[in-house]
């Protein structure tokens, strides 16, 4: 789309140290990002746009896909606990209700939906205080669309902060508490909810530099 | 029916060619009555433990979709030091300073020299982006120039027993160089399969940018795999020169070749992810009972070569035909 919003997701994450400036602050404390890894450790997770191409290893099992993120957590004495890593994965895979024979299936054998449903397992089992979503429902069914509205309220209740990037209108009017607007590479629109419409938030997508109503 | 297929996969294709070998030795066991003996067995087992240690670091790299084409000049540069720190020292005349090594300081030595060549193989990969197969090329021809001005084109003879023994010793009936290999085999199937740093190999290999989005340290992972197949390499120099009783000079040229061709008759996947350690040990296995065989029945060398090619080429292809399947 060329409104910078993916780069922008990408820099909080840790993956343009070198050509990014600006300051990130989480509850009011400054912290430096400088990796993917810095950045989990600062409670921050992205579930990336393309999930073939760089959200899941597709010719690994689901179980591999979940646990890589807190294979860590996993280790003790330097060999990793298969046990401790089936409880996690079985446990997301009821939880986010993936639909598979096995924790060892291959995870390109899924559709689109539980697919994505693996990307948000491993992203959630870091425990992220924010959560970074770009285009999470591109490409799925919609049933899984539903379901993954449904888990972003239950997280953002239980207070999780949820950054969603979004092209759909209606979807971004469906879910959202504030909805940014992006254009160019600038931020173009901070609106609450109850101020969003449709026609308003296209205004800023559209138009550049024209002064915040 | 597709999920349960893929479930299979991988068992399968680690019988592939631990099936393919008893297929093997059984027409070979038919064809030759020399085959099928204990004294032939470990004969085999002794002649391939050196390319079961390179080929298991190399398969290490191939897993991160990487490749290692340096090891066969790493093994000649390592087991050359080895062999020159174990006979003649280290001096500095300058300092008026003289350093004698043991025989377990001297190859610790070789093991330090290959993980820190294997090391700059990583180095040049990861913080130059320089393709593996030109990365490790290049240290390919700078290891055997720095073996010809480190050995000035000789060989280093007469070790000794100790160092004999390294190469042509049998302890518990079983040659030394093949518990050594036993060794190397064990600790990187335990890494592949049972650590943290084994799965960040196969979800490199898997997926390279999906494993950075993960939070792996892409380049810490593979500056230690490429240390780990130098060290393998260099361990692999050890055995050589001991066997030699010599450390030569042109020692290990184009053995990169039959560690490659071990890793791919084993069933791991050039392009990365896929494959495992056991199976390069099957096909190094493979290979050297082939050449064994060959060599039994009578067969010219230059057929022997021809065959291996063919070998190669029929576990490539039986490999695609696999995956196309899928």
């Amino acid at each position: 789309m060329g409104a910078g919003r993916t780069e922008l997701m990408e820099t909080l994450f840790g993956l343009h140290p070198k050509n990014s400036t600006g300051e990130i602050k989480i509850k009011e404390k400054s912290i430096k990002i400088k990796s993917p890894s810095a950045a989990i450790t600062a409670g921050i997770a992205l579930v990336p746009e393309d999930r073939k191409l760089h959200g899941l290893v597709l010719g690994q099992t689901i179980k591999s896909n979940i646990s890589i993120t807190i294979l860590k957590q996993l280790e003790s004495w330097g060999m990793l606990s298969r046990k401790k890593e089936k409880i996690l994965t079985t446990g997301y895979i009821h939880k986010l209700g993936i639909k598979t024979s096995s924790d060892q299936a291959m995870a390109k054998s899924l559709s689109g939906g539980n697919q994505q449903k693996i990307v948000l397992a491993k992203w959630l089992a870091t425990n992220p205080q924010i959560l970074l979503l770009d285009e999470p429902t591109r490409g799925i069914d919609i049933n899984a669309k539903a379901e993954i509205y449904q888990l972003m309220k239950q997280l953002a209740a239980g207070g999780m902060g949820i950054i969603m990037i979004s092209s759909e209108l209606p979807e971004i009017l469906a879910v959202s508490d504030r909805v940014l607007v992006m254009c160019e590479g600038e931020l173009t629109a901070d609106v609450p909810i109850e101020e969003a419409t449709e026609a308003g938030l296209l205004k800023y997508a559209l138009h550049k530099n024209e002064p915040a109503a | 029916m597709s999920q349960s297929l893929s479930i299979q996969q991988f068992p399968l294709k680690k019988f592939q060619s631990l099936l393919a070998l008893l297929i093997l030795c059984v027409v070979l066991s038919f064809m030759t009555d020399k085959f099928f003996t204990a004294d032939n067995g470990l004969n085999v087992l002794r002649q391939v433990a050196v390319n079961v240690c390179i080929a298991t670091g190399m398969t290490l790299v191939v897993l991160t979709a990487g490749i290692d084409l340096s090891v066969g000049s790493v093994l000649a540069l390592c087991g050359a030091l080895t062999a020159g720190l174990f006979k003649n020292g280290l001096s500095f005349p300058a300092n008026d300073l003289f350093v004698g090594f043991t025989l377990l300081g001297a190859i610790l030595g070789g093991l330090l020299l290959g993980s820190l060549l294997g090391w700059f193989n990583g180095f040049t990969v990861t913080k130059f982006n320089v393709p593996p197969f030109v990365a490790t090329l290049a240290m390919l021809t700078i290891a055997r120039g720095l073996t010809m001005l480190y050995t000035k084109g000789h060989p280093i003879s007469n070790l000794g027993a100790d160092f004999a023994f390294i190469g042509a010793g049998i302890v518990f009936g079983i040659p030394v160089p093949v518990w050594i290999a036993a060794m190397v085999v064990l600790i990187a199937v335990f890494i592949t399969q049972k650590t943290k740093l084994g799965r960040y190999i196969y979800a490199i290999g898997g997926n390279e940018q999906a494993a950075k989005l993960s939070g792996i340290n892409i380049r810490k992972v593979k500056l230690t795999v490429y240390a780990m197949a130098g060290a393998m390499a260099a361990l692999g120099g050890v055995i050589v020169t001991a066997r030699l009783d010599s450390a030569q000079p042109n020692a290990g040229i184009s053995y990169e070749l039959d560690a490659i061709a071990a890793v791919v008759i084993g069933g791991t996947s050039l392009s990365g992810g896929k494959g495992s350690v056991w199976g390069t040990v099957m096909g190094a296995i493979i290979i050297g009972v082939l050449n064994n065989g060959l060599v039994l029945l009578n067969v010219s060398p230059f057929w022997q070569q021809v065959v291996k090619g063919g070998v190669i080429l029929l576990a490539v292809v039986i490999d695609k035909m696999g995956e196309n399947r899928e």
